[in-house]
């Protein structure tokens, strides 16, 4: 006999955490949708259990140790199918920061269906919850639930703002106009969530926010602002978008006016920091490639 | 305050046999650290013993590999004990080959971990440790990781990042931010 839909849409989804050699920064994010009301997850029709018999969603924190990993995959083998798996934080989507560890054997979706995915360093409360009503209304579908416009997140998060709070750290923004390819935000991203392209038509840059620590070293050494921090926490996604996540831009190459070599453009903040504003002159020369620019301004070229 | 001193040193020398110089500094605020080597490793027992007579206890254990000796391989394993306030650092020297330290731990249950990390990190054998299991290494991971020369491409292993960049890029072909 079919259980009847009204009974399994109100059933509480119970949650099993799985630490995986996390820092315990999720974690205590975690602890925050357990104790504090306003991100209580029991809003979101959810609990917490420490049977894993008893769950239906479970909740992997840390990039999965070597040494924990035999032990995470015997806790997930106790919780009986259905089970949903969220990865709460940039550590088991990606590695994040201890990625290519001789220590570390994740990405979790190595060994585990995964889901769900939560980035963040840690992510914010909020998006543990968004995460989990995802995860919720995925376990309902697949119960044949129909499941209503998800309401919960919103709700729990009233009073929030979901992309307006200040001073919360979030997704990094790419300005492609600002940008002088100097690649130091690749040099120094401790998540290496960092990577430029060359291509025929430009400079490419791209960011892939599943391994994005939001330390904001980036932006830090950006001369031109190019990279700047937002407050827009939501991005909690399905596992099928693990890898689209991204921000990227393309800073298209411009031909020299002297020699109509293909040349990266200086952006206006360069030369504002620079020059401390733009001259005739420098209008003129920055339109030129270094060869061009060195026989212009001091009649040869050199080396 | 100088016939501690002295009872120290009388105390390391009788443990151990072995004439100890003890070079005592000051502080400016006075406060006394005591320094000395002895001449064999297996002496740091007897020596840890005469300690704890005193009622001094073990701070911690460093093993590092000094500057001057970075050549030739000689490593040193630092006590460093407390004597109601005042610090006691005995240093000893190991051999590049089949370097052996007899445990603390049955004397300060303080060394136990310590002990632990340095024998997975380098190889030195500790012997009579009531407890010799892996501290942080996993039982698949190599011992003496610090021993081995270990190129920065291979130690992080930059195979899973090439893997997920890899899909990054197949999956974000020529799709730009606004």
């Amino acid at each position: 006999m079919k259980p009847s839909h009204k009974h399994l849409s109100s059933q509480v989804l119970r949650l099993y955490r799985i630490n995986a050699g996390s820092c315990n920064g999720c974690d205590v994010e975690l602890a925050v949708t357990a104790s504090v009301s306003r991100f209580d997850v029991g809003s979101l029709g959810c609990s917490y259990t420490e049977n894993p018999a008893d769950a239906h969603i479970v909740l992997i924190t840390g990039p999965l140790t070597v040494r924990v990993r035999e032990k995470v995959l015997r806790c997930y083998a106790e919780v009986p199918e259905p089970k949903i798996i969220i990865l709460v934080g940039v550590c088991p989507i990606s590695g994040g920061v201890f990625r290519d560890s001789y220590a570390v054997s994740g990405p979790v979706d190595r060994y585990l269906p995964v889901d769900v995915n939560v980035p963040g360093c840690p992510p914010r409360p909020q998006a543990v919850l968004a995460g989990i009503t995802e995860a919720a209304d995925l376990w309902r579908a697949r119960q044949g639930i129909a499941v209503a416009s998800p309401t919960a997140v919103t709700s729990a998060c009233q009073g929030q703002g979901a992309n307006g709070t200040t001073g919360v750290r979030g997704r990094m923004r790419f300005t492609a106009a600002a940008c002088v390819g100097c690649r130091m935000c690749e040099h120094v991203c401790a998540g290496g969530a960092i990577r430029f392209q060359e291509e025929e038509t430009g400079l490419r840059f791209t960011l892939w926010h599943n391994t994005c620590a939001f330390c904001g070293m980036c932006s830090h050494y950006c001369p031109t602002k190019a990279l700047t921090a937002t407050d827009e926490w939501q991005m909690a996604h399905r596992q099928e978008e693990k890898y689209r996540l991204v921000e990227q831009g393309i800073i298209p190459l411009v031909p020299c006016t002297g020699c109509g070599v293909p040349m990266l453009p200086v952006a206006a903040e360069l030369l504002r920091i620079v020059y401390r504003g733009v001259s005739r002159e420098t209008e003129r020369l920055k339109t030129l490639c270094t060869e061009c620019r060195q026989k212009q301004s001091i009649g040869g070229l050199r080396r | 305050m100088i016939d501690a001193h002295e009872n120290i040193a009388k105390a390391l020398k009788c443990s151990t046999g072995e004439e100890v110089a003890v070079t005592w500094r000051l502080d400016r605020k006075g406060v006394a650290t005591g320094w000395c080597r002895l001449r064999e490793a297996a002496g740091i027992l007897p020596a840890a013993r005469a300690v704890a007579d005193l009622k001094g206890r073990l701070s911690m254990v460093t093993a590092y590999l000094p500057e001057a000796t970075k050549h030739s391989g000689v490593r040193e394993l630092a006590y460093h004990f407390d004597l109601d306030g005042t610090t006691l650092t005995i240093r000893i020297q190991l051999p590049p080959e089949r370097a052996q330290v007899p445990s603390l731990t049955p004397v300060f249950r303080s060394a136990d971990w310590n002990e632990r990390e340095f024998m997975e990190l380098y190889d030195i054998k500790v012997t009579g440790h009531p407890d010799p299991r892996r501290l942080f290494l996993d039982e698949s991971i190599e011992p003496a990781a610090f021993e081995r020369l270990i190129p920065y491409s291979t130690f992080s292993n930059g195979a899973s990042s090439k893997a997920l960049w890899d899909r990054v890029f197949a999956d974000n072909d020529h799709k730009e931010s606004p």
